[in-house]
């Protein structure tokens, strides 16, 4: 299969996939208790009041309607407006996503060497004293809680050795860069997490990679240790690795929440947050579909890398 | 989602704090100050003023501009706007005070009221605040998009006028005695006449809106303010969402002071020399009820009403549910607030309790339940103890937090249900929560109540309607159908050595904030 015709194929289910989650969405928000309407119009509306209010908003059609409306909106790269902030989606989200997005970023940045390191580490001695050491470090840190890490973070690292802030807090007229500082934290708590998880399946690859023949067959033909690691072995890890390490990305867009809400960091989450509280569903939808786009380009990219590695791994099994 | 759990204040229940202090209907008592441990701290005598001071308070998510007055309902951009704006009147340190307006008086029968307003206060861009500038608010207020529209539903805001510069006429739809109390008490802030789009925000408060982001508003000293110059020069209100991220700022030294803790974080910091926590004590505290609907079996029976609230015990409850950082009370909304009756403190009285259900043939409830607020679903699992020890099987329906207002119109049908509310004056609270028309009327009032409570709010004679209120609250005490069992207080936490924060309205106030020497 060409390159092409896989990336054409992948379009297509990438956009039916979109579209199952965009209903899913939707349909989600119709079964919230209680609508746009209350929400916007507080406890003290009466009855009435809110009926009218359904009317404005336009809640009270069909949701097959409003569906329709909001996907071809969509089309159009319109993401349609909030009913809680009147305010276009687009506007609203753009802030909070960059942000996320950096969070993500600079942990995927740290996260991914790391991981290889360790599962290589461990991977290359399976049942050595390192292996044991680590492994084990690595399971305790996987089955934490994110929010207990988050705050054992900012116990040590802010309260008793006063390091860094406790809270995220970007300057006033800047962004989160203008004070790289609040980011160690964040980035710290979803590293230990996401390290210690994509480590343990890098250790797993290299194992498996370890044991196929060209790799035996490179090291008996005396080729120094590194020669091999790096030439013979690391290719055939590259596949699940890059798996991994989409799973990991997509994972760590809608998995920020927390650590977002323990450094108030001033991300995705919030946003999120208040779309599901005030039922503003352009809000919902807009957030929702932008975290499955981002997921599905990248298992495509995994994929991708995939498809450039395995050529070679062929020759090289042969 | 963990560290979420104890963000509840954020969701809808925070509107229904917030929202329900913007009460529709209400008469107070006349001018009457009530018990003093309502204030967290006083000025501290000599203390130095700050250059800056920082607050964090929970983000009100449905509010996108922190100083748009037609859409604060709890936190940080409550606490904006309240130092932007100045009001007509307040409810401050338990005695309504004119702010803006220098009399508020009605003509004979309390169906046309004039405000006169102070003289010489000026706007933020130099203006003077005038009768055109009030009549615009009040205009705006009282309709949409404003939040506030039900709070101005008596007032003919198509005949709102301006006499002169100084003087309002505001003509009402029914006579009302109690205006001032319900309406210009509960939410009257005055921005310049023309005055539609609050992004930059204008009032005649002590302080400016200086600079914005997403977390974080910075505000600045209004030097020229006419209430007295504020010793903080420049105050910053950052958005916080989660209480136990407020309480790591504060530690951490990012902030000086958080507004609204958890009652375990209080609890832990209570050893912590570095830091004060603030109580709100009864006049800033949510009240906590176990509502029984009159209308409904078997609470139509009042037998099985007295039953339940005799058969509670209180202390107990607020020891446990709420870690003893609240007060007992005593079935009426009010207490240490202006107006509210003075009844006597309910005992817990296990055999008339017994005697009473055995009468009616009571051996099983059910209550609907949900931690709507922290604690309160211990609260009901005790009181189901309780209850047990009184002969009846107590059965908790539990119901999450957000399904819990999902339908409004249901609330009415539901015979025994946890709920709160916030503690104001016992008239506000009666009228805005216990008339025919209010969605949370969960006790389900009868036709002749309302028709007292109409009557009530619109004797013009000070003295004639509190004392028309004082008999509704003891008809509520007597045979009513709250079982208001507590008062959850306000919790902050604060740096040592930062006094003078007020609590006026449920909104902490730094303009007075002085600092550690």
């Amino acid at each position: 299969m060409t390159a092409l015709k896989f990336l054409a194929r992948r379009l297509l289910a990438t956009v039916a996939t979109l579209f199952a989650v965009s209903v899913v969405l939707f349909a989600a928000s119709e079964v919230l208790p209680g609508d746009a309407a209350s929400a916007s119009l507080g406890p003290d509306a009466t009855l009435e009041e809110v009926e009218q209010r359904r009317a404005e908003l336009g809640v009270d059609r069909p949701w097959a309607v409003r569906f329709a409306e909001w996907a071809a909106g969509v089309v159009r790269l319109d993401l349609g407006t909030s009913t809680s902030m009147h305010q276009p989606v687009v506007d609203i989200v753009a802030e909070p996503l960059a942000a996320t997005g950096l969070l993500v970023g600079l942990t995927a940045a740290v996260t991914v060497p790391l991981a290889m390191g360790i599962g290589l580490l461990t991977g290359l001695r399976p049942g050595g004293r390192v292996d044991r050491v680590v492994s084990a470090v690595a399971v305790v840190s996987v089955s934490i809680p994110q929010f207990v890490t988050a705050g054992l973070l900012v116990l040590v690292f802010a309260d008793l050795i006063p390091l860094l802030p406790a809270i995220s807090l970007p300057p006033l007229g800047g962004g989160p860069l203008d004070r790289p500082e609040i980011l160690v934290l964040p980035v710290a708590a979803l590293t230990l997490f996401g390290a210690a998880w994509a480590s343990r399946i890098v250790r797993a690859a290299v194992i498996d990679a370890d044991a196929m023949p060209h790799v035996e067959a490179a090291r008996l033909a005396g080729l120094p240790e590194r020669v091999v690691v790096f030439r013979h072995l690391l290719p055939a890890a590259v596949p699940p690795c890059a798996q991994t390490f989409a799973w990991l990305l997509s994972g760590l867009f809608g998995g920020t929440t927390v650590v977002e809400v323990v450094f108030n960091y001033p991300g995705l989450s919030q946003t999120l947050v208040a779309a599901v509280r005030n039922h503003d569903t352009a809000v919902l939808e807009g957030v929702g579909l932008l975290l499955a786009a981002i997921i599905v380009v990248s298992f495509v990219l995994a994929d991708l890398v995939v498809m450039a590695v395995e050529p070679r791994l062929r020759v090289a099994a042969r | 989602m963990a560290s979420m759990a104890h963000g509840q204040e954020f969701n809808r229940r925070s509107l229904l704090r917030f929202g329900l202090f913007a009460g529709v209907t209400a008469v107070g008592a006349p001018l009457l100050a009530a018990c003093g441990d309502d204030e967290p701290s006083q000025t501290g005598g000599g203390s130095p003023s700050l250059a800056v001071l920082k607050v964090g308070a929970p983000n009100a998510v449905t509010d996108a501009e922190a100083g748009n007055p037609l859409a604060t309902s709890i936190g940080a951009t409550l606490i904006v706007m309240r130092h932007v704006y100045d009001s007509l009147m307040v409810l401050d340190n338990g005695e309504y005070k004119y702010q803006l307006a220098e009399s508020v008086e009605p003509n004979a029968d309390a169906t046309e009221w004039t405000i006169t307003l102070r003289s010489g206060v000026t706007f933020h861009d130099g203006k003077p605040v005038t009768a055109d500038d009030v009549v615009h608010s009040l205009r705006t207020l009282g309709a949409k998009p404003s939040n506030r529209v039900s709070v101005y539903g008596n007032v003919d805001l198509a005949k709102l006028s301006a006499v002169d510069a100084r003087t309002v006429k505001v003509p009402l739809l029914t006579p009302r005695g109690d205006f001032k109390e319900s309406v210009l008490v509960v939410f009257s802030p005055i921005f310049p006449a023309g005055m539609t789009e609050f992004s930059k925000p204008i009032g005649s408060g002590p302080y400016k809106l200086a600079e914005r982001n997403g977390t974080t508003t910075r505000l600045v000293a209004n030097e020229q303010y006419w209430g007295g110059k504020p010793t903080v020069a420049e105050l910053q209100v950052v958005g916080i969402l989660d209480a136990g991220a407020r309480l790591s700022a504060l530690k951490a030294g990012q902030i000086d002071y958080a507004v609204s803790i958890s009652s375990t974080g209080a609890k832990t910091e209570t050893t912590n020399s570095e830091l004060v926590v603030v109580r709100g004590g009864p006049a800033n505290s949510n009240a906590l009820s176990f509502a029984m609907n009159q209308k409904l079996a078997p609470f139509n029976d009042v037998r099985v009403r007295k039953a339940v609230r005799l058969a509670v015990d209180r202390q107990a409850l607020v020891e446990n549910a709420l870690l003893g950082l609240g007060s007992p009370a005593d079935d009426v909304v009010g207490k240490t607030l202006p107006g509210y009756a003075d009844l006597p403190a309910r005992t817990r009285d296990l055999e008339q309790a017994k005697r009473l259900f055995a009468e009616a043939g009571i051996t099983k409830l059910t209550l609907r339940t949900g931690e709507l607020v922290p604690g309160m679903l211990n609260a009901s699992r005790l009181m189901a103890q309780q209850l047990k020890e009184a002969g009846v099987e107590l059965t908790l329906d539990e119901i999450s937090p957000d399904a819990y207002y999902a339908d409004l119109a249901a609330l009415a049908t539901f015979p025994f249900q946890a709920f709160y509310y916030v503690n104001r004056p016992a008239a506000v609270h009666l009228s805005a929560v216990t008339h025919g028309k209010a969605p949370f009327n969960v006790t389900g009032t009868s036709p002749a109540y309302q028709a007292r409570l109409a009557a009530a709010q619109a004797t013009a004679d000070d003295k004639a309607r509190a004392d028309a209120f004082k008999a509704l609250q003891q008809e509520f005490y007597d045979e009513g159908g709250d079982l208001l069992w507590g008062f959850q207080e306000q919790l902050d936490a604060s740096r040592k050595g930062i006094s003078g924060v007020r609590t006026m309205q449920s909104v902490q106030l730094f303009d007075q904030a002085t600092g550690p020497a």
